[in-house]
């Protein structure tokens, strides 16, 4: 009979055995899937805010993917790509809006299965898991500081990226509650670029010629700012103040040249990296904060080639 | 059959049975044995690892540290190969403006400056920016111009070419050539891509481990986490720890043991720092802690599964012997044990079946002993209530009334009121010794005034027996005894005394007649058992029932003892215990 056992017992030890070697062997961790969907993929911001993010994914052992217009204007590609990216179902969406986009029909559309990070836009949605980017009202704030900091008064201009976006909205709040206050400047009213540097410059341009006094132009972004330098650039009107945003390859030369008198540097990798991560904390159910601001630092011509500007300014390809 | 087992097991489940012992024990043995091995199999291995990792870690550095001054040294090389160039074509310099130069993809451009800023030479066609905005950079202000030195700088933006910004890391070496009659001093820029030192240890990395180069204030040169450091995001907690020359030293840095092995380079004054975490040979592998478990319990498992079984199956015997056991408590005798297997048990099982034999048989014995026990009695009291004494008494009485003898009708009343009381004695069996004497007494009387007065006795009692027990009826057969054959047949003057008296525990009574006595061959037959002789039925059987009593009572010690002659009389002795009040009246 005692053989009997040992033997029906030997049997159940030995398949024990083949299951736990064989669970042990398929539990492998599926990948989280993630997708950004940029405002712009050639800028030298997005391909900063993708190394970031990239690194980030690298670390934690998602699968990134990465979609966008080449340029930022194309605000309707943008949407076609963000619907298309919900019907794959990705685990998280890395989202920042570039315009016009129709936000409450394509959250529906993700309807709560998929986790919504947004980057640097600034949309106001309660189905957002967290916002990382720059604080744009402070951002707005700073850049209006440097104004008020080298003028006492005089015209200020200012070119914007498109009004329905609501970062920009919130940069130039920002600037305007700094700066309104001061009745020795007389700021006109804000103009809309839509992120092309092409009309950025048409814009300038006008401004220049209906303003022939103006004392500054503020721009809100990269593209605005790279406009209007060139056509300060063309012409020649190096005494009128440019503040900008960002500081890529153009705007550090003009900078150079000293038609970019003061920019505002984000920090596109963090924001890469930090994005990415809020992506995965959510999806695993850990804490993530909801707001998660990224830093940004004033560079002029003086200081952008000091070696933490360096770090920040020029991305390392 | 699984069913089966633990059924069994939680019939026979005590803390303290034998089998759980056994099994308990082994398994914590196993236990510990198994978590023993696990442990020193764990410390030695981390050790091996750890050991391993420094060897593995230090060849790194030293094998990174090579080729970077293999590599350093190569665009030394290359820019001596520049600088005889710029010495033997001095007068053709204009060559060089018209040829573009191939160079590898990790360098970006070589060109040679005058002492004072002005450009001698260039690798390509780019221009550059104004004389004043390069003179003021570090690159050339490194060496003195027409030294044979060369200086590495750290990754910097490359500001040469207008509205280009590159990472770079620049050789800035001193050069001497003669341009005509004059000599000529100036420096050489190498700009190398950043990028291009990546490759140079890219295969010697893997997920546990990583290098990057420091200058010697601490200022990362290369680390594959650069951007990240670069844009605030993370820091190497090490680099504090890499400040210690070359050698390795581990890192305790939060739950993480790094390895950080740091080596110098010749041709620069920058720093390898290779840094592994140590994680011990149970975290080397993820699965590793799983498996660990897994096989543990495994082990386990088959331990405790064996051990209950071989337990179980050691202790078969013995709760079979347990079961048998109580049946024979509750009563059921007809039970052997077999003995089996283990010699132990085997013993025990023999022992078991002896002693259940003996007891059967002793109860056996105990039983019959009591019936004839109780036959004797009921007998004896046949025998006393004899009816024939009864009716001599009476017709005694008769004469006695006849003859207006008074006094000896009522003593002869007493008498035999007393011996029939006495006789009865309210059903004891055990009565105290001064009533068997009165008994006695009653009938000697009787029987001595039936005879005429043809004998006297005398009774003689210790003081010290006054108060022990004794068998009833065992003094009046005898004395009947020697009445009728003692002294019965003689017309001299009988003498019967009657004495009892304590030897040491036992009681002992002396009946001694001076009467016919018997003869030796006689004496020994009612001596040996006094029984199947027809000759000697009359007096056989008293002396035979009071030997039997005595026997079943007390046992083979003690009984009757004869001495007789002939014509000079018979002595009986009575040699029984001699019983304390308490215990006559338990009984």
């Amino acid at each position: 009979m005692n053989i009997m056992i040992i033997k029906h017992l030997l049997c159940v030890i030995f398949l024990g055995v083949v299951c736990a070697v064989s669970t042990s062997c398929t539990a492998q961790e599926e990948k989280l899937t993630i997708e950004i969907i940029a405002a712009g993929t050639v800028s030298d911001f997005w391909t900063t805010a993708f190394a970031g993010a990239e690194t980030a994914a690298a670390q934690y052992g998602a699968d990134i993917k990465l979609f966008g217009p080449e340029l930022e204007k194309d605000d309707l590609l943008q949407e076609h790509i963000l619907l298309q990216s919900i019907a794959r179902k990705p685990d998280a969406i890395i989202f920042s809006a570039a315009d016009k986009i129709l936000t409450t029909e394509v959250f529906d559309a993700a309807n709560s299965e998929i986790t919504i990070i947004e980057l640097n836009s600034g949309l106001d949605d309660s189905r957002l898991a967290s916002y990382v980017g720059s604080n744009n009202r402070a951002l707005g704030h700073t850049l209006a500081q440097e104004i008020a900091s080298r003028f006492s008064g005089g015209t200020i201009a200012m070119i914007n990226n498109a009004a329905t976006v609501a970062a920009a909205k919130e940069r130039e709040t920002g600037f305007l509650e700094s700066l309104s206050g001061n009745p020795e400047f007389s700021i006109l009213a804000s103009v809309y670029c839509d992120a092309d540097i092409d009309k950025a410059e048409k814009l300038a341009e006008t401004l220049m010629e209906d303003h022939p006094n103006l004392t500054a132009i503020v721009c809100l972004n990269a593209s605005a700012t790279i406009g209007a330098g060139r056509a300060i650039e063309k012409a020649e009107k190096n005494d009128i103040f440019l503040a900008g945003v960002d500081c890529a390859a153009e705007e550090a030369w003009f900078m150079e040249c000293g038609v970019l008198d003061v920019t505002i540097c984000q920090n596109p990798y963090a924001m890469g990296y930090f994005g990415v991560e809020a992506a995965i904390r959510h999806i695993r159910g850990e804490s993530a904060e909801e707001v998660i601001y990224t830093d940004f630092s004033v560079v002029t011509k003086e200081t952008m080639f000091l070696k933490r500007n360096q770090q920040l300014i020029f991305p390392i390809s | 059959m699984v069913n089966k087992l633990l059924t069994l097991l939680k019939q026979h489940f005590h803390l303290n049975s034998l089998w759980f012992i056994i099994s308990a024990i082994t398994v914590f043995m196993a236990l510990m044995a198994t978590l023993t091995i696990a442990l020193i199999m764990n410390i030695r291995f981390s050790a091996a690892i750890d050991n391993a990792a420094f060897v593995n870690n230090a060849r790194i550095v030293s094998a990174a540290a090579d080729n970077i001054d293999g590599y350093i040294m190569e665009v030394f090389r290359t820019s001596r190969v520049v600088a005889e160039m710029t010495e033997t074509y001095p007068a053709q310099k204009d060559i060089f403006d018209n040829v573009r130069f191939l160079l590898p993809e990790d360098i970006d451009t070589i060109a040679v400056f005058t002492e004072n800023g002005d450009l001698e030479l260039k690798t390509d066609d780019r221009p550059l920016l104004p004389k004043q905005a390069l003179t003021s950079q570090q690159w050339f202000r490194a060496v003195a111009p027409g030294s044979s030195m060369f200086v590495l700088s750290n990754p910097h933006i490359q500001h040469l070419f207008p509205g280009e910004y590159r990472w770079v890391i620049s050789m800035s070496a001193g050069l001497s050539w003669s341009s005509g009659e004059q000599n000529r001093r100036g420096m050489m820029l190498i700009d190398l891509n950043l990028s291009a030192i990546d490759e140079l240890f890219a295969d010697m990395m893997d997920e546990n481990s990583y290098l990057y180069v420091m200058d010697e204030d601490g200022e990362i040169i290369f680390h594959p986490r650069q951007q990240m450091i670069y844009a605030g995001i993370w820091q190497d907690e090490t680099i504090s720890s890499a400040d210690i020359g070359e050698g390795s030293l581990i890192v305790e840095n939060n739950s993480e043991r790094l390895l950080v092995s740091v080596g110098p380079l010749s041709y620069a004054s920058w720093r390898v720092v290779g840094v592994s975490s140590l994680k011990g040979a149970l975290s080397y592998d993820a699965d590793m802690p799983v498996f660990v478990i897994i096989i543990i319990s495994l082990i386990l498992l088959i331990v405790v599964i064996l051990t209950i079984l071989i337990s179980f199956a050691v202790t078969r015997p013995m709760r079979r012997l347990m079961t048998l056991m109580k049946s024979v408590e509750s009563g059921k005798w007809a039970v052997s044990s077999e003995g089996n297997g283990i010699y132990e048990v085997a013993a025990l099982s023999e022992s078991f079946n002896k002693m259940v034999n003996k007891i059967k048989l002793l109860m056996e014995q105990v039983l019959t002993e009591q019936r004839a026990l109780r036959e004797s009695e009921v007998r004896m009291l046949h025998e006393q209530i004899n009816p024939h004494f009864l009716y001599n008494t009476l017709d005694s009485m008769v004469w006695l009334a006849e003859r207006g003898d008074r006094e000896n009708v009522v003593i002869m009343i007493e008498a035999l009121a007393k011996f029939f009381r006495l006789t009865l004695s309210g059903g004891k069996d055990i009565i105290p010794v001064r009533d068997e004497l009165k008994h006695v007494e009653s009938y000697l009387t009787i029987q001595k005034m039936r005879f005429g007065n043809r004998f006297d006795f005398k009774i003689n009692m210790d003081q010290s027996v006054a108060d022990r027990f004794s068998m009833k009826m065992l003094l009046q057969p005898l004395a009947e005894n020697a009445v009728i054959h003692g002294i019965g047949n003689t017309y001299e003057d009988g003498m019967i005394i009657i004495s009892a008296y304590l030897d040491a525990d036992d009681l002992i009574y002396v009946i001694q007649d001076n009467g016919i006595g018997m003869a030796p061959e006689k004496l020994k037959m009612i001596a040996q058992n006094g029984t199947q002789n027809d000759v000697l039925l009359d007096q056989g059987v008293g002396i035979r029932n009071i030997r039997q009593r005595i026997q079943l009572l007390y046992g083979g010690n003690y009984g009757l003892f004869f001495d007789s002659e002939p014509e000079s009389g018979t002595t009986v002795t009575i040699r029984i215990p001699a019983i304390n009040d308490k215990v006559a009246r338990k009984s």
